[in-house]
């Protein structure tokens, strides 16, 4: 009976260890994404940011282009036409920016979202170790009630 | 230039993101699998081991424990479990206990039941009692069990009691019938047996009573196989009438034991014909009888079952004519041994004549011989008639006379040969001649013969059977005939020996006449048996007898000449016999007969030419042999074909000699010397080898060489010998013992020499040797030693005269007991023996030789 009870407390002890160092094992792979997640929310607000940006430049480059344009057609700046075309392009440009920055925004703040979850998981993780280490250990002892 | 339009650039693209996997968590999940697995295995494991543990308990629970109702629990006491037990353990426990405990009380209730209708068995109302006493067993049993295990107490018993009740009452029903079947089979034999005694007694109140019995049984067989109660079968009513038919039958041959006691007359060969008449069956038969049996042979053949009891009838008067022949043969018997008794005694009256016949017939020769010592023949001639005519009546008596015939004859010829040996003392050699003669020819033949012995003939020749006593008259005239001419001829042989005798003593012996050789070896054996020259005896005891082969000029005697020309023959192959013959070959090679100055090889005398060098080669040869001694008849056979086969020996030699070389320069450049002896030594042994196969000449130079340095060894200054001198070798030589490292044994020997007080003499290494075994510094050696090394005072050691050692002669190899004698060199080279002088226990100056032994100086060494 020696043997085979000495493999029990061991593959018990064994099984606990197990639990342990796989909960901690998910519970640092989960704090490795949560701050991937962070780090990819910065990254699509600065990818935001500089869109919005390029777009604004275009916007400029292109209303320059247009009142150059406008001027070598002799047209007045006030006439209300040329006017009303310039406020549609601005109102298209700047819808673009804005779209592009609430867009940045949501990811990012969606990216910060998974990263919390991921914290979460890691958490839940590491309790989940701790209970079935307790499992094994009382696996063990129900057992040895059983055997003993 | 257009106007630019502005358009909807952007579209919003999934930002990727890396997630970690690094594997650690499988890893650790794989270990936990393993840990589930082990868990699993060892779990099952322990379980099997548990449950094992809980039955073994279970089983070793003692019975008592099992039957007994705790009153506490209400449960068997070895229900209580074990403290310890897990769940498993427990289990299994339980479970072996509760199978036990059915087990048990089925056990102790069909016990109880057994012993109950064994009790009841016999009583009428057992059935009842049988039913009570076990109700209350089981109630008893329930005591204060819990239910489960009152029902079990319950259901077992009821199932027993109803059980065992019924098979009680069958039994007893049974038991019933069966007596009332064995009464009626009772009744039905008693009535047989009267039936047949009754027959058997023939008059007609018992014949009639017969058969008012019959009618008996035939009514009660019949009342009990029909009733109401069948008590009997069919098979066993018929049965029981067979018997009372049987009974008829046997009362009848009762009967004829009771006619044959009143009818003498009647045989056995009479209840033969019964049986005939009865086998044949026919009625007619019957009248062929004797009267006295007709009547009852008619009665047995009326028998309503005649032929089925045939047999036993048969078997029946088998046994009366059994009987009846016994008591014929009895008195057969009874006459016969009258007989034999009157016959034995006349036999035992015979062997007493015979007997007898031995211790009168040795009185008789003692009176015989009486008178033969007083020269009364006619006295004896009395004697011998009256012995004679008192056989021939025993013979009359025996009915035989082989008996008598032989005394006769013994006590004839015992007073012929004393009568004849009476006349060996007083005649001589042609008186007993002529005595012999005439008893011989019965008479017949004219001699001159004494008186005495004239009657003592006559006497003989008128008493003797001559064909029965010829011969041993013969015989014994012919004995002291023949012992008057053997000891004139010892007389005559006398003087031929003693002429041979004189010739020793004046050492004139001739070696070479066998008769000279044949006196010699009867004067050293003086009795011995002549087997002592082929034991080791004669080599043992040389010392004492070879004096006289040399005292009478060399003359051997004639065993050991034998022995050694047949080993020269190569035809004797026995070790020891070789061995004999070499031994005998040394004792007389190398001595010095009386009246001579020089050593002579005796055997030159004896042996031819060809047989003594064939000899010497095979002995050199055979020293130089791996197997020594015992190769000596291989070699001897081998070399002596060599000399019978010349030409094709010498076809063989040709094969190893180089164009114009010779066997001489061959050997010369195998041992780098011409040393005649080592020559002498080693030619014969290459001759050997040429002449025993087809070797090639360098595998022959290889061997040579060999054996060479194996058996010529340095003197190194401390041996001599003689024989190879010159060459500083000899195969006695300390180094072959030794190898270079002989100073210890020179140390010792100067030992012995200081411890014998001799102060101007001791043994010393030679530079060479001092060199060669690294006692001096190679540069010395180099420097001074090979200068001086020529100029090597061989004469002295440090100062002192320089003591060598001489190997004597066939004192054997280095391998053996080598007997040395110390010798000194004198000025002109030539050898002397050492001699010192010394005062002996009784104060006496005394010079002797140095001896020395080479076990001796091995010992020295050791210690």
């Amino acid at each position: 009976m020696a043997i085979p009870l000495g493999i029990q407390i061991a593959a018990t002890g064994l099984s606990m260890l197990s639990s342990l160092q796989q909960g901690k094992a998910l519970k640092r792979e989960a704090a490795f994404n949560r701050d991937q997640y962070k780090q990819q929310a910065m990254q699509q607000e600065i990818a935001g940011l500089e869109r919005a940006n390029i777009r604004t430049q275009q916007y400029r480059t292109a209303e320059s282009a247009n009142q150059s344009f406008q001027a070598f057609l002799n047209r007045d700046t006030s006439d209300m036409s040329l006017r009303s075309f310039m406020n549609r392009q601005k109102e298209i440009a700047f819808s673009d920016i804005s779209a592009i920055e609430s867009g940045a925004l949501q990811e990012a703040s969606q990216s910060r979202t998974l990263g919390q979850m991921e914290s979460f998981k890691g958490q839940t993780a590491i309790r989940t170790s701790y209970l079935n280490a307790a499992s094994s250990l009382a696996s063990g002892i129900y057992r040895y009630h059983i055997y003993k | 230039m257009a106007v630019i339009r502005q358009q909807r650039q952007n579209i919003t693209k999934p930002i990727g993101v890396i997630r970690s996997d690094t594997g650690l968590s499988e890893q650790w999940a794989s270990v936990g699998r393993l840990a589930d697995t082990m868990i699993e295995s060892s779990f099952n494991e322990l379980k099997r081991e548990a449950r094992e543990k809980g039955i073994e308990t279970a089983q070793a629970a003692s019975a008592a424990n099992i039957r007994t109702i705790d009153p506490i629990t209400g449960e068997p006491e070895a229900f209580n479990i074990p403290s310890g037990f897990g769940v498993e353990a427990r289990t299994a426990y339980q479970d072996i206990i509760e199978r036990r405990y059915v087990s048990q009380t089925e056990q102790d209730f069909s016990a109880e039941a057994q012993r109950l209708a064994i009790l009841y068995q016999n009583d009428s109302n057992g059935v009842a009692k049988f039913k009570t006493d076990f109700g209350t067993y089981i109630e008893n049993a329930k005591g204060t069990a819990v239910p489960k295990f009152a029902n079990i107490i319950e259901n077992i018993g009821s199932a027993m009691l109803a059980s065992n009740s019924l098979n009680l009452m069958s039994k007893q029903s049974q038991k019933q019938h069966e007596e009332n079947r064995q009464q009626i089979e009772l009744d039905v034999n008693d009535l047989a047996n009267k039936i047949e005694s009754l027959i058997g007694l023939g008059d007609s109140k018992s014949l009639e009573d017969a058969r008012n019995a019959s009618f008996l049984a035939e009514e009660l067989i019949e009342k009990n196989v029909d009733g109401d109660v069948q008590f009997i079968s069919n098979a066993e009513a018929k049965k029981l009438r067979r018997t009372v038919s049987l009974a008829k039958a046997r009362g009848a041959t009762r009967r004829i034991n009771q006619i044959i006691l009143d009818n003498e007359d009647l045989e056995s060969g009479d209840i033969n014909d019964l049986q005939i008449v009865l086998q044949t069956g026919n009625v007619e038969n019957i009248s062929t009888l004797p009267e006295s049996l007709q009547d009852v042979a008619s009665e047995l053949m009326s028998n309503e079952d005649f032929n089925t009891h045939f047999d036993a009838i048969n078997t029946d008067l088998r046994g009366i004519q059994a009987n009846l022949g016994q008591s014929e043969a009895d008195e057969r018997m009874r006459q016969t041994d009258i007989d034999q008794e009157e016959k034995q005694k006349e036999d035992d009256e015979k062997v007493q004549l015979k007997l007898g016949i031995k211790p009168e017939a040795q009185k008789v020769n003692d009176t015989l011989d009486k008178h033969i010592k007083s020269s009364d023949l006619f006295a004896a001639q009395d004697t011998l008639n009256a012995w004679f005519g008192k056989l021939d009546s025993i013979a009359q008596k025996l009915e035989s006379d082989i008996d008598t015939t032989t005394a006769k004859k013994r006590t004839r010829q015992l007073l012929f040969d004393r009568l004849i040996k009476d006349v060996n003392g007083v005649t001589d050699l042609e008186e007993a001649t002529d005595f012999r003669d005439y008893i011989d020819n019965e008479g017949d033949l004219k001699v001159d013969l004494p008186d005495d012995v004239q009657a003592i003939a006559d006497f003989i020749i008128k008493n003797a059977e001559f064909d029965v006593d010829r011969d041993s008259i013969g015989a014994d005239t012919q004995a002291i005939v023949t012992a008057k001419r053997a000891v004139i001829n010892q007389n005559s042989l006398s003087a031929s020996k003693q002429n041979i005798r004189e010739s020793f003593i004046n050492s004139i012996g001739s070696p070479t006449t066998k008769s000279h050789q044949n006196e010699m070896e009867e004067i050293i054996l003086n009795g011995r048996p002549s087997s002592f020259f082929l034991t080791a005896d004669a080599i043992n005891t040389q010392e004492q007898w070879k004096p006289k082969v040399l005292a009478s000029g060399g003359v051997i005697p004639s065993t050991p000449v034998g022995i050694v020309k047949s080993a020269i023959s190569g035809m004797v192959d026995d070790p020891a016999r070789i061995n004999l013959a070499v031994s005998y070959f040394g004792m007389f090679s190398s001595v010095r007969v009386k009246g001579s100055t020089q050593e002579k090889n005796l055997w030159q005398n004896v042996l031819s030419a060809e047989e003594f060098s064939a000899f010497e080669e095979t002995l050199y040869a055979a020293s130089m042999s791996e197997n020594g001694i015992n190769d000596f008849p291989k070699i001897a056979a081998t070399l002596s074909d060599a000399v019978n086969n010349e030409s094709e020996y010498q076809e063989k030699v040709k094969k190893v000699l180089d164009e114009g070389e010779t066997l001489e320069g061959l050997l010369q450049g195998i041992v780098g010397t011409n040393n005649a002896n080592v020559f002498l030594e080693m030619n014969s042994y290459l001759k050997y080898k040429i002449a025993s196969g087809n070797k090639d000449k360098d595998t022959i130079i290889s061997d040579m060489t060999r054996y060479y340095e194996q058996h010529y060894h340095d003197t190194q200054g401390v041996v001599i010998d003689p024989a190879f001198g010159p060459v500083g070798k000899s195969r006695q030589a300390l180094s072959g013992v030794f190898g270079d490292n002989v100073l210890p044994a020179v140390n010792y020997l100067n030992k012995v020499v200081a411890d014998l007080g001799i102060k101007d003499a001791r043994f010393g290494l030679s530079y060479k040797a001092l060199a060669r075994e690294q006692l001096m510094p190679r540069d010395t050696y180099q420097n001074v030693i090979e200068e001086e090394i020529g100029t090597e005072d061989i004469q002295t050691v440090k100062g002192k005269t320089r003591l060598q050692l001489q190997p004597m002669r066939y004192s054997g190899t280095v391998a053996e007991n080598v007997q040395y004698m110390a010798v000194v060199l004198d000025k002109d080279g030539g050898l002397e023996p050492f001699t010192y002088t010394y005062v002996d226990d009784k104060g006496r100056t005394v010079t002797d030789f140095l001896y020395v032994y080479l076990d001796d100086i091995k010992r020295g060494v050791a210690r």
